[in-house]
């Protein structure tokens, strides 16, 4: 099918249980007001790579990027604002590499 | 949900969701059904202006509860078909702004007004042609009997109207195809009363002779 290697057997050997709670807006009396909803999933949850950052915009590379494979794909999309161990964080950038058996996400510190 | 306006808050009436009482001078929503809970605590919600505005237009143009608010940065309109309103906070200038003393010794109180005109703009988005066909339908909201009746009980007064619509669909590039802005003013009118003792009864210090 492809000439890319799969990836689930090395991820089923790393991966944890992550929780994450993903933050959406509703609408009540004309105010947007935060709702929280547990993702509880199995991934594996780390620093974006030096490699990775590089080809983040300079001014951004600083910041607190993160990166999360999963072998199945989570409901988070770019935009979407999540809480991770207390700190608040956005997520940038959404990888669909399904064929090869996992999706990959990179977050940022954000603002609360 | 139809609001109704219920007058001075009570302790021995029964208010159920969506009433709107006066106390203190600031109108509350009841998010709930109670009976002798004073505002403010979490049964009622304090009304703003804008919020009120919102309400005069939701009611005349039929628009669903998740299809009209307050501007938030964090809130992004979703991406589906249909008209959303987004009405936004831009300034507020002070008007007039007054303190005066009423009633006498033993009931004196210090009576504080501010009269503020706020602008606002009310932006109608969507991803079909609905905004750009329904823009109109603001205007007749605002110049309602319903808007002039909302005027009265919450102390406001709408007051310039815009003279055109702005279109600025292309803010939005490809993402949001119809977008017009409608800028108008808003008075609102606040009052706030305080107990102050009687100018005898001010602590003095004592000069030892």
């Amino acid at each position: 099918m492809n000439n890319f290697p799969q990836i689930q057997t090395a991820l089923r050997g790393w991966q944890n249980k992550i929780t994450l709670i993903k933050v959406t807006q509703v609408i009540q009396n004309f105010k947007t007001i935060p709702v929280e909803q547990y993702l509880i999933f199995k991934g594996v949850i780390q620093p974006l790579s030096g490699e990775k950052l590089n080809i983040k915009p300079l001014e951004s590379r600083s910041w607190q990027w993160l990166q999360i494979h999963t072998e199945k794909e989570i409901e988070l999309e770019v935009n979407d604002k999540i809480k991770y161990r207390n700190k608040t964080f956005k997520v940038m950038d959404k990888k669909d590499y399904s064929l090869n058996g996992y999706f990959e996400y990179h977050i940022v510190k954000s603002y609360d | 949900m139809t609001r109704l306006y219920k007058g001075l808050w009570s302790e021995v009436e029964s208010y159920v969701a969506n009433d709107v009482v006066l106390n203190d001078y600031k109108f509350y929503l009841a998010l709930q059904n109670n009976t002798n809970s004073e505002p403010a605590n979490g049964n009622w919600e304090a009304l703003t202006a804008i919020s009120n505005l919102c309400y005069i237009i939701q009611e005349k143009m039929g628009i669903a509860n998740d299809r009209i608010f307050i501007y938030n940065q964090d809130f992004k309109v979703p991406q589906v078909k249909g008209l959303f309103i987004v009405i936004q906070y831009n300034s507020s200038e002070v008007i007039s702004n007054t303190a005066r003393i009423v009633g006498e010794e033993d009931s004196m109180k210090e009576e504080l007004t501010l009269l503020t005109k706020e602008n606002l703009t009310i932006n109608l988005m969507s991803k079909d042609d609905s905004a750009r066909l329904r823009k109109e339908e603001v205007f007749f909201a605002l110049s309602s009997t319903f808007a002039e009746q909302q005027q009265e009980i919450y102390n406001i007064k709408i007051a310039e109207l815009s003279s055109s619509f702005t279109n600025v669909s292309e803010l939005e590039g490809e993402g949001m195809l119809n977008r017009f802005a409608i800028d108008i003013s808003l008075f609102s009118w606040f009052k706030k009363e305080n107990p102050i003792e009687f100018y005898d009864t001010f602590t003095n210090n004592t000069i030892a002779e």
